[in-house]
């Protein structure tokens, strides 16, 4: 086991170098230069004596002082100096820590995705298991198809109509509009602050978690249905027990392993947000930051967030791979005799 | 059966619950702040340091908080006395003395003074700090200093006479020295330490001092972001609110004795949601970007006690086309193209009718300095196909616009550049279609905007269509159509060259004069006219809604054209009591 957790940590180094490096290289060589964002005129305005090489100056300056005049190796191996030693370095934009800014930010992410997830698997699950156990029936049929429709709805589209129509004096005036609190709202009680919150959080969680609905659903049936065929459950139902206690006792326990599978991407979607969800509602959370800091081509923040995604996912499919041990004896991590 | 009874109860009892939710949720009324008035703003701001600066909120939440030795007068445009008295000019045109007034503080009880005048010259001048494009415009300012050790008159000094500067003088904002320097490390550094990045690496103070003026605290931070203006900064939750509060030891205050408590710059990301916050009473005022918001889904803005205004801001759409590419080096292939444009009908069914089509650079408001003999170009496809044919281009079998240019058979082709905006992508759908009836087969590539600019400023395109947001101010051409500006990287990106042009921007530069710089101006925009380099299209309205509580409500003519601490907010019944 813990030689398995070993090798797996060490198989992780040159995977995340060749994420970074890759990543590092797309991100330096795509068009748009951070220095003329930051010298040139940001509203097309007007200069005084253009004729002078003082901004082409001041544009070397910032190569210089960010690195960018150098090699592109050179860039990647200075940077992975400085990540190794925890350094991500500051933004472009505002001269911030990168790592203060995601920091700042991630408890209003992590606050949603929690949320989120919840409510897909307590949703997506039962609804799974009623398909498979009553496959082909009218429930089973309207739910696939609900769901499917879900899905292929894009989220974008769904929030906007949310907030148009759910959350409009226009129509129907049930959730605030946007962003995360009432202005003025920090001098509430806190049953009432965090009442307020609750009701701004309601129309993002939705409209984050319902795509995930179908998708998870379909997983969970897939794998009940596999289950419900096998000897050992018609061996429960010759026992005479009650369809309740076979489905929900002898058959969900042995369909859950393929849906831990999908607990290894959590972890990062834990974190890293939704851009879309984030910009229509005005949540300032890490998926609008990382949208920003590819838009202003910050790269220190690009590569912050990237590495932090590929950390985690690596990590998240450890924690997959260790859990399946626990639930299924019959996988082993480590070659035994016999 | 007992497996279907389960799951059916379960969901009976999912459905009460969402029920009795939702119910509960829409019996909560909305709470609205007292005496505030709560403004959107799309993209939070990066900084609050005017100096360092450089994005459009905080410069429009800045012009609260900080304050500037004259102004530019809403109505007239005329530079009018603020925190100084309007400069007098030395006889030779080579320095500016500004007398300031004697009362001016800053909101923390300190008062302005010239030496604050100059630490924040210094502060700009700084070649290290984070405001490279503030920079260029102070590029002519030598040095400043106070005249026989009165604080409170400064003597600024050029290294050349250009009229333009007392505009550049007079309207940065001045920071406090005591706030942003105690240790007064700008006393250490002299003027000529800032000529250039040679000169400055002699002095390690220029360095120390921009560390900490670009240091994040310095832009964020209430304790650093003080100014004299009417208002000062409360709170600022990132990508939340701005919340600015009054500043009740206003200088200036006899004047404006209503405005409100609050000013709260709210960030709205996307526009749908904005629009749904303003008729639910969340956001009190704001620019309505997509047109279709204003005009199309807010018909009746009555029914939400909202209203409308369209003042006009000095800004403008044109499409040019780049002259090292040999299909537009002829000035009357130029003018032709502009016979394609049918201003009118996109002015009426793309922009609502709210745009005024212009023949000049120079804002149509500026009446003193427009050329008003410029004639419009009508949309005449018939008088386009006579001009190309007289300028050599004859139609092949394909229905295209063919030339033997320097030898080769040259076909009329080439690509619109766009920047992902849908109604400037309408507009340019538009004039290609109208091209194609000629002969001309133009196509369109959209860009995200960072690689547009890229692109563009390397002259890497055929035709493009842009927009520039020119100031009130007497502007000065020579940053967008002076030939020096066509090298490198500069504004001039559709290298029109030309030395008459060139000759009368440079005496128009130098002319202290003002009537003979009107009459150079004038002549300057006739021949942009003959030449055509940019189809100049119109200056459309801006677009913004704002709640009918509100009182003394005006618009100006200017860039941002609403001052809000003018604004009066009633007192409101059941309104939510302001924290502190």
């Amino acid at each position: 086991m813990t030689e398995y957790v070993v090798k797996r940590l060490l198989i992780f180094i040159p995977t995340l170098l060749a994420i970074t490096f890759i990543t590092f290289l797309i991100s330096h060589l795509a068009p748009g230069d951070p220095t003329e964002l930051k010298v040139g005129v940001s509203q097309e305005s007007m200069r005084t004596d253009a004729k002078s090489n003082l901004n082409q100056e001041a544009k070397n300056y910032y190569k210089q002082k960010w690195g960018l005049d150098k090699p592109i190796y050179t860039q990647y191996a200075i940077w992975l100096w400085n990540m190794v030693r925890g350094d991500f370095g500051t933004s472009f934009v505002d001269n911030r820590p990168v790592l203060d800014k995601i920091v700042e930010r991630i408890p209003t992410t992590l606050s949603i995705s929690i949320f989120v997830i919840f409510l897909e698997y307590i949703i997506a699950i039962p609804i799974g298991i009623f398909s498979a156990a009553r496959q082909y029936s009218f429930w089973d049929r309207a739910s696939t198809v609900i769901l499917f429709v879900l899905y292929s709805l894009p989220s974008f589209w769904i929030a906007t109509m949310c907030i148009v129509f759910l959350a409009n004096v226009e129509y129907l005036k049930i959730f605030p509009t946007s962003g995360l609190s009432t202005l003025g709202s920090e001098t509430w009680p806190f049953i009432e602050r965090a009442w307020d919150r609750i009701q701004h959080l309601i129309l993002p969680i939705a409209c984050y978690a319902y795509a995930s609905f179908a998708f998870l659903s379909r997983q969970m049936r897939g794998s009940m249905l596999e289950v419900i065929r096998q000897d050992y459950i018609r061996t429960a139902r010759a026992k005479g027990l009650t369809e309740k206690t076979v489905i929900l006792k002898h058959a969900l326990r042995n369909s859950l392993i393929p849906i831990i599978t999908l607990l290894g991407t959590i972890l990062p979607a834990l974190v890293g947000g939704s851009v879309i969800i984030e910009t229509i509602f005005s949540i300032p959370g890490v998926g609008q930051l990382a949208f920003q800091a590819i838009i202003a081509r910050d790269y220190p923040l690009i590569m912050a967030e990237l590495v932090m995604s590929a950390l985690l996912t690596v990590f998240g499919l450890l924690v997959v791979d260790i859990l399946y041990a626990y639930v299924d004896p019959r996988i082993a991590f480590s070659k035994k005799t016999g | 059966m007992k497996t279907s009874k389960l799951f059916s109860t379960r969901f009976l009892f999912l459905a009460l619950t969402s029920i009795t939710i939702v119910l509960f949720l829409s019996s909560c009324g909305s709470k609205r702040l007292e005496d505030s008035l709560i403004i959107r703003e799309m993209a939070d701001a990066e900084k609050l340091n005017p100096t360092v600066s450089n994005d459009a909120s905080a410069s429009e939440i800045d012009s609260y908080i900080y304050e500037t030795l004259s102004y530019v007068d809403n109505v007239t445009y005329d530079l009018i006395p603020y925190v100084a008295e309007l400069p007098t000019e030395s006889p030779n045109h080579l320095s500016y003395t500004y007398n300031l007034r004697k009362n001016v503080k800053f909101s923390d009880g300190h008062e302005l003074t010239g030496e604050d005048v100059i630490f924040s010259l210094k502060a700009i001048k700084n070649l290290y700090a984070d405001d490279a494009a503030l920079r260029n415009y102070f590029e002519m300012i030598k040095s400043a200093e106070l005249v026989n050790g009165d604080k409170y008159t400064v003597k600024f000094n050029l290294t050349k006479p250009y009229w333009r500067s007392m505009y550049t003088l007079g309207l940065f904002a001045i920071m406090p020295k005591h706030i942003l320097d105690p240790e007064g490390l700008n006393d250490k550094i002299k003027f000529e330490e800032l000529e250039n990045y040679e000169t400055a690496k002699g002095n390690p103070n220029i360095q120390k001092y921009a560390d900490f003026l670009n240091s994040p605290d310095v832009s964020r931070n209430p304790k650093y972001v003080i100014g004299s203006g009417p208002y000062k900064l409360q709170d600022w939750k990132t990508g939340q609110e701005i919340r600015l509060v009054r500043n009740d030891n206003y200088w200036y205050s006899a004047t404006i004795p209503e405005n409100p408590k609050f000013i709260i710059f709210k960030t709205v990301n996307d526009n749908s949601a904005a629009l749904v916050g303003a008729k639910n009473k969340d956001v009190d005022a704001m620019f309505v970007i997509p047109p279709a918001d204003f005009y199309k889904n807010l018909e009746n803005p009555d029914q939400f006690a909202l209203a409308k205004a369209k003042p006009v801001e000095p800004t403008y759409s044109y499409l040019t086309y780049n002259e090292k590419n040999i299909l537009f080096q002829d000035k009357k292939v130029r003018m032709a193209l502009a016979y394609l444009v049918d201003r009118n009908t996109i002015i009426e069914k793309i922009l609502y009718n709210d745009a005024t089509p212009i023949q000049s650079h120079i804002f149509y408001k500026n009446t003193k300095y427009l050329n008003d003999q410029l004639p419009p170009i009508p949309y005449d496809p018939e008088k386009a196909k006579k001009m190309l044919s007289e300028a050599g281009w004859k139609m092949n079998d394909q229905g295209v616009l063919e030339k033997v240019i320097d030898g080769k058979k040259t076909e009329f082709k080439f690509t619109f550049l766009s920047n992902n905006n849908s109604v400037r992508k309408q507009i340019i759908l538009v004039v290609i279609d109208a091209m194609k009836k000629v002969g001309i087969q133009a196509g369109l590539q959209d860009l995200e905007w960072s690689v547009y600019l890229d692109k563009t400023k390397k002259h890497e395109f055929d035709a493009t269509y842009a927009s520039w947001q020119l100031s009130v101010t007497p502007e000065d051409p020579y940053q967008i159509w002076h030939s020096s500006q066509a090298e490198g990287q500069g504004s001039n990106i559709e290298s029109f060259i030309n030395k008459t042009s060139d000759s009368l921007i440079e005496a128009y530069r130098v002319e202290s004069d003002e009537a003979k710089r009107i009459e150079l101006l004038k002549k300057w925009q006739q021949l942009i006219y003959d030449e055509q380099p940019y189809t100049f299209l119109w200056s459309a309205k801006s677009r913004y809604i704002y709640d009918t509580r509100i009182n003394n409500v005006k618009w100006y003519d200017k860039a941002p054209s609403p001052q809000y601490n003018e604004w009066q907010v009633p007192k409101l019944l059941g309104a939510v009591q302001n924290p502190k």
